[in-house]
């Protein structure tokens, strides 16, 4: 058989030195998608907190309908900008680039916003941008899931590819902490009037030494054997994005409707918020408890679930997640009664962006 | 408290999916389709699945949708609690027919381009077991 093989780099290398570029590919996608979901979820939980009054006053109805936008074009259409544009890049010139280029715009989108001036100084303006910046986080994080699962997965062998990918969906609920325990850390520390004043902006300021260390660990990575092999033997792809569409669109279409029962998660923790909000009345003060929790739980299992996904993965799939989602599901939810979830929708969309 | 021990407990199905889709759908793409497909994939889902939940489910509840100024009235039954959990429970057959569909590529070698790999494709690959 033509041997066009990453396995023939693989093969070909010393396996210790095999086994240090699995480990580092793996620390790198894993550290830097968590760094990229504390800056995406930072947006939720601190914007939450001061974005409508600082950059969506209610005097002005065109700033307030962009907040609707905000929420709504960042979510969606801007994630997959992002996969298409870094889709491209990361089948043409390499996942390492393309890792390194996800991390870095991210970064900067989000130090911006700690740096951006308000309403109060620039006027409408202030909203545009803002919305602009999160358009570019969306993007980010849309470029980068592909590369860090594809990182991890194509330094393993065909045996351990499941548990391997499975790493970098650990920075989800990393980086969901890591945003709550930040912003609750900065209000107890700073007080809610000083929050409210500068210190919302010490989280996204902070998001660059983050991404300084992301950035460090992925600059040592080296490029997975698979593109390796693709670029030894010039079998690249000029446009992969136009190419998958055409030979895969029944794969991508269904990739995208296996990840459907996505609402069973979503929807309860939404609950959980509201169901916080109205017990305990606490407004504005403490910043997204549902995430809070959400998180822990996450860290909790996802490590412990891995353990029996690697092999069989579509058939654990079906069978764990689907009809325990149903199950749940049906018992579970009960939405709050009437207005005040209809109320709360829009600013709850904000700070619960699924991953 | 038991609300938080019941989400925290239904959380745990969604991990068990969570962890395994980023590799069943990244194995699905061939090595320089990969990036592309793959993100395709995963990220069309925030427009049709986790995006608009909570819209939907207002609506639902609500009995009307409000779309950019328009109103349209549910055809299904408000102010049940039921209507939420069958909302999920369709969402998760969809995800389940298409975790079905979805042809099981995991025993093809991933390092290698899938087009080299047809006779194998033809006797290894298994579809995963229904039921």
């Amino acid at each position: 058989m033509a041997s066009t093989a990453g396995s023939s780099v693989l093969d070909a290398m010393p396996p210790d030195e095999r086994r240090r570029n699995l480990l580092k590919a793996v620390v790198a996608s894993t550290v830097g998608t968590s760094i990229e979901w504390y800056d995406y979820f930072l947006f939720g939980t601190a914007g939450a907190l001061v974005f409508a009054k600082l950059f969506f006053p209610k005097s002005d109805q065109l700033a307030g309908t962009l907040n609707v936008y905000v929420i709504f074009f960042a979510g969606f259409l801007a994630r997959t900008i992002g996969a298409w544009l870094f889709g491209t890049y990361g089948d043409r010139i390499g996942r390492k680039a393309t890792l390194i280029a996800t991390l870095l715009f991210m970064g900067v989108a989000t130090f911006l916003i700690g740096v951006m001036p308000t309403y109060a100084t620039l006027g409408l303006w202030a909203a545009v941008i803002l919305v602009v910046l999160r358009l570019c986080q969306g993007i980010g994080v849309g470029g980068e899931w592909g590369g860090s699962v594809l990182l991890a997965m194509e330094w393993g062998s065909r045996k351990r590819k499941g548990w391997l990918g499975s790493w970098p969906q650990f920075g989800v609920p990393i980086g969901l902490v890591l945003a709550n325990a930040i912003v609750a850390l900065t209000v107890t520390l700073a007080g809610e009037k000083a929050f409210l004043e500068w210190a919302w902006r010490i989280p996204f300021l902070l998001s660059i030494v983050l991404v300084g260390v992301g950035l460090y660990i992925r600059l040592g990575i080296v490029e997975t054997p698979v593109f390796q092999a693709l670029l030894k033997e010039q079998r690249l792809e000029r446009a992969p994005v136009r190419e998958v569409v055409r030979r895969n669109w029944r794969e991508i279409v269904l990739s995208a409707l296996l990840r459907m029962p996505e609402p069973g998660a979503v929807l309860p923790v939404h609950r959980l918020r509201l169901h916080l909000r109205r017990r305990t009345r606490i407004q504005q003060t403490i910043p997204d408890l549902g995430c809070k929790r959400r998180g822990p739980c996450l860290l909790l299992h996802d490590p412990a679930l891995r353990l029996p996904v690697r092999r069989d993965r579509s058939e654990n799939h079906v069978h764990a997640g689907h009809r325990g989602h149903g199950g749940v599901g049906l018992r579970l939810l009960r939405p709050v009664p009437g207005g005040s979830a209809c109320a709360g929708i829009h600013r709850h969309c904000a700070l619960l962006d699924p991953a | 408290m038991l609300v938080f021990i019941v989400i925290a407990l239904s959380l745990i199905p969604h991990d068990m999916q969570y962890g395994p889709q980023a590799s069943l759908i990244a194995e699905s793409f061939t090595g320089r389709l990969r990036y592309s497909g793959a993100s395709l994939g995963y990220q069309l889902a925030s427009i049709i699945a986790g995006g608009p939940a909570p819209y939907i489910a207002t609506g639902l509840w609500a009995g009307k949708f409000d779309i950019l100024g328009a109103t349209f009235v549910s055809p299904f039954p408000s102010k049940s609690p039921y209507i939420i959990s069958s909302y999920i429970l369709v969402c998760c057959v969809i995800g389940f027919l298409a975790t079905v569909a979805l042809k099981d590529r995991s025993a093809l070698d991933h390092t290698r381009e899938y087009d080299e790999q047809e006779p194998m494709e033809a006797e290894g690959v298994r579809r995963p077991a229904m039921g």
